[in-house]
């Protein structure tokens, strides 16, 4: 027994004595945070006015071409919508009445469909949409021809509420499947866009008003088609009412989700 | 008896072990100690570096680090002429799984992959350039924890201190002597792109300076 305790010993020793050669080790402990970083550069006139003088107006409606330009930068997969509101969040806010009120039939409530957006490029993240429309890329169609809903601004009294699958999105769409519902994290500033199109973040809107005469603006309908000009809503013979109307764009760029 | 050998192997194994990683216990004694004799190997900087993304310039032209680390030897001979050691770093992401990601402490979002340990980039420089692959961005390639870069090399003869021609001095030597060919700048460099998770993650960089036969 004392042989082995002498053994043990020993090799205790021996394997003590290997620390007397040169080696040592020193440590660096790296961390790094990745903070979520989403940027949305917005060129645009601090109010975008409509003014409705001549005849032609009316009927021909008025376009203001690449009113807004949209620059997104971010550091994660990223929706962009753009969402119209207001007090009531479904009707222009009225600011002045012209005219005593314009009239027996005049109607006061000009829907947020009124306003019609057009985006270039393309939404290239919305292959799960199930809406009519999934962006805002259609071309504004001839005063003269119907189109409900199709270019009509997305409109909520709730706008920091994401909209639904079947809503219209700028780029990217409800819903996470990667490479599907949203653009992946880049930069307008790095970003290489095939010859003659933009990048996938960097956008012109075009902002359309077109209240035809009367003024029921006709294209004025939600993005299932569901027409919302003053007539369907109102009745037969029923008009806007002349005066100043406001509301309020937001575009809100988010985490994909 | 049998109980008593049984013991006697298991303790010694186990007394051993606790040296059975990457920076392993040497065979020769041509070296002084470098704990417990005069030998030296320095680490004189702060040993945590934090990356903080936090806009948008960052992400994209990344951050640098330049001489976040030195590392700086005396190294000392008992038998003359025959003391030969190897410099290394190797990355450790403490045993997180899959082996070749940062180890996640906390993330923010859902949407993108956590780092890969290849994205750090390191450079290892001195006056005279006697580190392998001297100045140059490096990164971990084989992308799995324990994945070792080599600084100063093994097997390859004696280089004695003193040539600053741009062989890796592997002899007996100081950084008080020769300080271009025993000390050790480190940057760091991490640009991490737009594809990753957002949260905080770590790793850590060990040094091993050992003796070679």
């Amino acid at each position: 027994m004392k042989k082995v305790f002498g053994l043990m010993v020993g090799m205790f020793l021996l394997s003590g004595l290997t620390f007397g050669q040169l080696i040592d080790e020193k440590n660096v402990t790296v961390t790094m945070d990745l903070q979520p970083v989403l940027q949305l550069h917005m060129t645009t006139p601090d109010q975008v006015d409509f003014t409705f003088d001549e005849i032609k107006d009316y009927y021909g409606g008025i376009i203001k071409y690449a009113a807004t330009i949209l620059k997104v930068s971010s550091s994660v997969s990223w929706d962009l919508y753009a969402v119209g509101t207001s007090q009531s969040g479904t009707f222009w806010d009225q600011q002045v009445s012209y005219s005593s009120g314009g009239g027996a039939n005049s109607i006061a409530n000009i829907p947020l469909s009124a306003l019609e957006l057009h985006q270039y490029e393309p939404n290239q993240y919305d292959a799960n949409a199930t809406g009519a429309q999934t962006d805002y890329s259609a071309v504004f169609a001839p005063a003269q021809v119907l189109a409900v809903g199709v270019n009509s601004i997305y409109y909520s009294a709730t706008p920091y509420t994401i909209p639904g699958v079947d809503q219209k999105y700028i780029q990217g769409h409800n819903g996470t499947i990667a490479g599907q519902d949203g653009a992946p994290g880049g930069s307008y500033l790095t970003s290489i866009a095939p010859a003659g199109t933009f990048s996938d973040y960097y956008f012109t809107i075009d902002y359309r008003i077109l209240p035809s005469l009367p003024a029921i603006f006709p294209n004025a309908g939600l993005n299932d088609g569901t027409a919302e000009d003053i007539v369907s809503v109102n009745g037969a013979n029923t008009y806007a009412e002349p005066g100043v109307y406001t509301m309020n764009v937001k575009y809100i760029l988010l985490e994909d989700q | 008896m049998k109980k008593a050998i049984f013991i006697l192997v298991f303790l010694t194994i186990a007394f051993q072990g606790s040296y059975a990683q990457l920076c392993n216990n040497v065979t020769t004694a041509n070296c002084s100690d470098a704990i417990a004799g005069t030998s030296r190997f320095y680490l004189s900087t702060p040993g945590n570096i934090d990356f903080t993304f936090s806009d948008m310039q960052k992400y994209i032209s990344g951050i640098t680090y330049s001489g976040s680390t030195q590392l700086r030897l005396k190294i000392d001979e008992i038998v003359p002429g025959a003391c030969k050691w190897k410099l290394m770093m190797y990355i450790d992401n403490n045993n997180h799984l899959p082996a070749n990601e940062w180890e996640p402490l906390v993330t923010y979002g859902s949407s993108g992959n956590v780092p890969e340990l290849d994205l750090i980039q390191v450079k290892v420089y001195n006056g005279c350039g006697t580190p392998f692959n001297n100045g140059v961005y490096q990164i971990f390639a084989g992308n799995t924890q324990y994945d070792i870069l080599e600084i100063i090399r093994d097997p390859q003869p004696l280089h004695p201190a003193g040539s600053c021609d741009g062989t890796e001095i592997n002899g007996a030597g100081s950084y008080l002597t020769d300080y271009n060919e025993f000390n050790f700048t480190i940057d760091y460099r991490i640009i991490p792109g737009f594809q990753h998770k957002p949260g905080i993650y770590q790793i850590t960089i060990h040094f091993c300076l050992e003796e070679v036969p």
